[in-house]
């Protein structure tokens, strides 16, 4: 019984053989199209051209994708992607981004915390400035008028011809940025050194010249971590996006023994 | 058999209600609102876009936008995001406020169908959007298979309807909400995603600092001839319907308003902002209704309770007027894109009905004839942006639809490589390319675009209640993305103002009407007015301010256009017979883009009396302030590349700002007039 059953398997085994012999498997050889690939071809080729194509022309359309398709093929059988940067970067950055998108856990709120405390820089609130200020136009000989009520000023004299500041006269919890945004750069720089409570300047913006009197000034403000939650969950995502990309490339990396040719020394 | 059809359908009907009126309450997430410490009753100008898309928009995915609305906000505030082509962006300034505006109709479908980890991407057909956004497809050689998923793939698989035995269409057709019916529709896809703005505008939201507003972009068209009527939704607070109203809905827009009066009467209260008129083909400012019935009374004032703005400047043209509309303004020819938009291939848009300054003189007419004012409306401007971030510098401009303009040569300011002219698709995709001497350019209408545009809003604080009223009563301006700020007043005092008193805006205030208000007749005194500009300190000094008239004459509402010159830079005087400042010698070097910076004003105000008054006509004002020319983007574009300017299009513009009007009402101007009474009868006579 065994012995039939061994003649029978052996039989079997060597018609199997020489029919992979004879008839490799083709598999690899059959090239599927399916409707998607064609219709899209098609539409790509009809805004193209402004019209349908005719039946030659699909055919010809799929000839060209079997070509390539071919063309592909054959590439890869020979190895030709195996030193292309072009190729290989592609596929690198095809793995990055899979692993970017499957990240989208809630953070907890202890992680958030330690977060914060980490780049707690980030969330200062900036130095502020309440402030007035006299305003002397540009086309009106600003200039000469400012430095000349500037000396009113401090001799206690009385102001008499100040010009009207399209944004107003009083400016209160103002950032050295908002104030550059409302007034320019010039005028934000020399904030920063003027003291409280004494009329200043004059202090040149885009629009003319300018004596200022700061009535207040807000030292800069940390707020608590309670304060800035939702941007710090914001950061935080997307650092933790970052990183995780890197922790799962430095994972592969300890697969991987690296050897930097000895002759590469210049 | 029958019996379960029958539960079936009692289930659907039973869970049914119509989920564009059910409520979220999103409050909590934004911090509180107390007074902030800049409140200033005299007002503030800020500066912000209320239209802006993120990857949430079908189009602006396709286009390789996968920016989020948190990106959106970030960029806002100053952060740098990413294009789809991978240059940063970056604003010079950031602004005050913000709205993303992503279209509803498929919302966030097209982001899903592309994440092939979502139950949307196993939808049937949409596999052609696998994976479109990862960064690898990210290039400027996607570009024809991208027009071809916008041109054709994404009509073809939107029409497929599901079969009649499907409960999901029943819901669609029960509930009702529409795009149920879609077999590539997802509902729990499509509420995420519009929860997901809502949930970023709220976490944005910063009272006093920046502001945003939920909000989504309506993009409906005549159903015949494509003619654009699109508007963006702005609400004002932070309750929420659970979607929003789409063209899926209805195409029409008084639907879009009924909804929102509906949602008014609940106490949550929206504006909402049409756009590009100038593509509408005329439908934008027709004189009759979506469904071709004579406008009336109760019409003008449902529109005008929903839509007291229009977006006039965007990325897509700016539609103040067009040359053969004003053939007098010689500025007219400014942002000029006479397309209908998202036409395939390329649709001349009949400028008549597309342009506001003739809407405000249609507007007056149908009110001469009884029927009230539909088009009485304040003025903004903003960029309509898909890749998150709005361009508005002509030094910096990367258009605004992503990877296609992404490109000087894509947006066709300078030439094209001859493998690049090869791969365009060509004939009915839109794209026709151009032969110079300095080679051969596309033509696919991005040349005309423009870095444009912002909204101005003169409020208290920058909070979403004070900013919100403010473009309630349209006291707001419009300009072509610099900051120049206006005010405007109007009255019958406003010329006895005092230029240099200090608090000349809180006296304009008491005596005057400020923009977006009116003037009513008091006998037959003259009104004057106050206007006062300031430059953006990026951008040209002013070279002149100037005051548009429109008029319909009390016998027969026949219109007048006039526009009269009011401050000219540098101490020039308007000549009386041109009405017309003299040249202020302001110069653009083409090849340097440098250009006169001593020559021109950093200010410019005026008090100005109306020297053609007729107290029995109608009439309305806006202001244009106008900057000393200055290099268009594509000159940038062109400069940067060592390259000469292209040479069919503009290579300066003047940089400018509209002030929504002040509108002048005659007295008893709401009375039926005897001739029209008297047409009426006998029309009835005839009939």
């Amino acid at each position: 019984m065994s012995k039939k059953l061994t003649l029978f398997l052996g039989i079997g085994l060597s018609i199997f053989l020489i029919d992979l012999f004879l008839n490799p498997p083709n598999e690899e050889k059959t090239i599927y199209i399916s409707n998607e690939e064609v219709i899209a071809l098609i539409n790509t080729w009809s805004l193209q051209v402004g019209r349908e194509p005719d039946n030659d022309e699909i055919r010809s359309i799929i000839d060209s994708l079997v070509e390539e398709e071919i063309l592909y093929r054959e590439a890869l059988r020979l190895g030709l992607d195996s030193e292309d940067r072009i190729i290989k970067r592609r596929l690198a950055q095809k793995i990055t981004f899979l692993k970017q998108e499957t990240i989208s856990t809630e953070p907890e709120i202890k992680d958030l915390e330690s977060f914060y405390q980490e780049t707690k820089e980030s969330y200062l609130i900036p130095k502020s400035f309440s402030f007035t200020h006299l305003y002397f136009a540009q086309n009106k000989e600003g200039k000469s008028r400012a430095a000349r009520a500037m000396q009113d000023l401090s001799s206690n004299k009385s102001i008499l011809s100040a010009d009207p500041f399209l944004l107003g006269k009083n400016f209160s919890n103002k950032s050295l940025l908002d104030i550059e945004r409302d007034f320019g750069e010039n005028f934000s720089a020399s904030f920063s050194d003027l003291s409280i409570d004494a009329w200043q300047g004059p202090i040149e913006s885009t629009y003319g010249s300018h004596l200022v009197k700061v009535l207040d000034s807000r030292e800069e403000y940390q707020p608590s971590f309670e304060e800035v939650i939702p941007q710090v969950k914001v950061d935080f995502l997307m650092r933790q996006r970052d990183e995780q990309v890197k922790e799962f490339i430095d994972e592969l990396k300890t697969d991987y023994q690296v050897v930097i040719s000895p002759s590469f020394r210049q | 058999m029958r019996n379960l059809l029958v539960v079936i359908f009692v289930l659907v009907v039973v869970g049914c209600s119509d989920t564009r009126y059910e409520i979220v309450d999103y409050s909590g997430i934004a911090p509180a609102v107390t007074s902030t410490p800049e409140y200033n009753e005299d007002r503030n100008a800020y500066f912000g876009d209320t239209h802006i898309h993120t990857k949430y928009s079908f189009d602006a995915y396709i286009f390789g936008t996968t920016a989020t609305p948190d990106d959106a906000y970030r960029f806002a505030q100053g952060d740098t995001i990413q294009h789809p082509l991978g240059f940063d962006m970056k604003i010079k300034e950031p602004l005050d406020f913000y709205a993303v505006t992503d279209h509803a109709f498929f919302l966030g479908m097209i982001s899903a169908w592309s994440d092939t980890s979502s139950y949307a991407s196993t939808l049937p057909g949409v596999d052609v959007f696998h994976n479109l956004n990862r960064e690898e497809n990210l290039n400027v050689e996607s570009i024809v298979d991208r027009f071809n998923l916008f041109g054709n793939q994404v009509r073809n698989i939107l029409t497929d309807v599901r079969p009649w035995w499907d409960p999901t269409l029943w819901r669609a057709v029960l509930t009702p909400h529409l795009q149920l019916g879609s077999t590539v529709f997802d509902h729990d896809t499509h509420i995420s995603a519009w929860a997901d703005i809502v949930r970023a505008a709220e976490e944005a939201n910063d009272p006093g600092k920046f502001t945003t507003f939920t909000a989504y972009e309506f993009t409906t068209s005549t159903d015949v001839g494509n003619g654009n009527l699109h508007r963006n939704v702005i609400f004002k607070g932070d309750q929420i319907p659970v979607r929003p109203h789409s063209r899926i809905d209805s195409i029409n827009p008084e639907k879009l308003w009924k909804w929102m009066d509906g949602l008014r009467e609940m106490g949550i209260d929206s504006i909402a902002i049409p756009h590009n008129s100038n593509g509408s083909n005329g439908a934008m400012f027709d004189m009759q209704t979506f469904n071709g019935k004579p406008i009336t009374q109760a019409y003008s004032e449902m529109r005008m309770r929903n839509e007291p703005l229009v977006e006039m400047t965007q990325v897509k043209g700016t539609s103040d007027t067009h040359p053969l509309l004003s053939p007098n303004d010689e500025f007219a020819d400014f942002g000029i894109y006479d397309s209908r938009i998202g036409s395939f291939p390329r649709t001349y848009s009949f400028p008549s009905g597309g342009y506001v300054r003739e809407a405000f003189l249609k507007g007056m007419v149908l009110e001469y004839s009884a029927q009230g004012n539909p088009f009485k409306f304040g003025l903004i401007g903003a960029s309509d942006s898909h890749t998150g971030a709005g361009a508005y510098s002509e030094n910096d401009f990367w258009s605004k639809i992503g990877i296609i303009d992404g490109t000087p040569e894509g947006r066709g300011s300078v030439p094209l490589s001859d493998l690049q002219a090869s791969q365009l698709p060509q004939g009915g995709a839109g794209v026709s390319l151009t032969e110079t001497d300095q080679g051969t350019y596309a033509n696919t209408g991005f040349e005309t675009w423009g870095a444009s545009g912002l909204a101005g809003v003169w409020a208290e604080e920058n909070t979403r209640d004070s900013l919100f009223s403010a473009m309630r009563r349209k006291e707001t301006f419009a300009t072509t993305g610099n900051r120049m700020k206006v005010r405007f007043f109007g009255g019958f005092e406003t010329n006895k103002l005092d230029l240099n008193d200090e608090n000349l805006v809180k006296a304009a205030y008491a005596s005057s009407s400020t923009m977006g208000g009116e003037i009513l007749a008091d006998g037959e005194k003259v009104p004057s007015f106050l206007v006062w500009a300031q430059r953006d300190k990026h951008g040209a000094p002013l070279q002149r301010v100037q005051i548009i008239k429109g008029s319909v004459n009390q016998f027969d509402a026949s219109p007048t256009e006039v526009i009269y010159d009011v401050a000219c830079s540098n101490g020039l005087q308007v000549d009386p017979t041109t009405n017309r400042c003299p040249d202020n010698g302001a110069r653009v070097d083409i090849e340097t883009c440098a250009f006169s910076k001593d020559v021109g004003s950093a200010e410019l105000k005026a008090t100005w009396t109306d020297p053609d008054f007729n107290p029995n006509d109608r009439a309305f004002y806006y202001v244009r302030v106008l900057e000393n020319p200055t290099c268009r983007w594509s000159t940038w574009d062109a400069l940067r590349r060592g390259l000469a300017p292209r040479p069919d299009i503009h290579d300066t513009i003047q940089e400018r700002a509209w002030s929504s009007p002040i509108w002048f009402v005659p007295t008893g101007s709401n009375e039926l007039p005897a001739a029209q009474s008297m047409q009426s009868d006998l029309a009835e006579y005839i009939e």
